[in-house]
């Protein structure tokens, strides 16, 4: 007696599920991988605590990002900076970018205001007057 | 015609359903792991510069109002590792004291110009600790006073 053989539909198409798994995980490894990336570029500083900090709305404004550390280094775009080539670079960003530039502040809480008072000073002279200091919420510690 | 069937084993089929179920759990911890960042969220203190350049020209000392509010000069100094505060030349013993004359200031006459002049030696986190109080208190006009490289090497 002959038995019909009825193929089975499911086995006829592709599998599509091991696809669709490692899509996913592709998808979910290159979000984490920027977003490590993102972190990876800003230095790890001890900012200081302010109750009146606003959040960091959206913004297309171009924008510069010095870092002072504990020790009065400057750092910027990842690389240290001595403080006679600040002016010379913010010139250069805001030749690169307009007037429109945001200029922010990370400077440790620990740095001295003799170091902090030349990024400022040499922002004005620029001609940069969009200037923000990076904090963390709350009180500062007693 | 006797036909052999094979019957699959009751293992493969509980090996196979949970292929998916790991999968989805995978993705799940992938997902958590990734959205949580121990990175604590930076807020953002909009300053003005109280410089010697523009129309901000200023000389050091400050100028001081001897009778008015229009301009508040908050000066911190740095002696015996301690922060020191002073308000238009009067000195205060701590930060609730100035709090209190600044919204008591306020009141009065609520778009005063607000300079805070810190020492060199001041630690930043105490300036931007008077600067949040400022902020905090109302005055909408607060500015840093820094001074030009000449002037700091004087």
């Amino acid at each position: 007696m002959r038995i019909p053989n009825f193929p089975r539909a499911t086995r006829s198409g592709i599998n599509m599920t091991p696809m669709i798994d490692v899509v996913f995980l592709l998808i979910i490894f290159f979000l984490v991988s920027s977003h490590l990336a993102r972190q990876e570029a800003t230095l790890p500083v001890e900012l200081p605590r302010a109750a009146s900090g606003e959040h960091d709305l959206p913004s297309e404004l171009p924008r510069v990002t010095l870092t002072v550390q504990a020790d009065g280094s400057y750092w910027l775009a990842g690389q240290s900076l001595v403080p006679s080539a600040l002016r010379a670079r913010l010139r250069q960003a805001l030749q690169t970018h307009g007037t429109d530039l945001e200029f922010r502040v990370r400077a440790s809480r620990d740095v001295p205001y003799r170091s902090v008072e030349p990024v400022m000073a040499a922002a004005a002279e620029t001609g940069i007057w969009n200037l923000t200091f990076a904090v963390l919420e709350g009180k500062e510690r007693p | 015609m006797k036909r052999k069937f094979h019957v699959e084993r009751g293992g493969a089929d509980f090996g196979s359903s949970m292929t998916p179920m790991i999968d989805v759990v995978f993705l799940l911890l992938v997902f958590f792991v990734w959205t949580y960042s121990s990175q604590a969220v930076e807020l953002l203190l909009p300053s003005r510069l109280a410089s010697p350049q523009g129309d901000q020209h200023r000389q050091d000392p400050l100028p001081l109002p001897q009778e008015d509010f229009d301009q508040l000069v908050i000066r911190i100094t740095w002696t015996g590792d301690q922060p020191h505060w002073s308000l238009n030349n009067t000195d205060l013993p701590n930060l609730a004291d100035l709090r209190n004359r600044l919204e008591t200031i306020h009141g009065i006459f609520a778009e005063s110009r607000v300079i805070i002049d810190p020492s060199p030696d001041v630690p930043l986190g105490h300036v931007i600790e008077v600067f949040d109080i400022t902020r905090m208190v109302g005055f909408g006009k607060v500015s840093l006073a820094a001074r030009s490289d000449s002037r700091r090497q004087n």
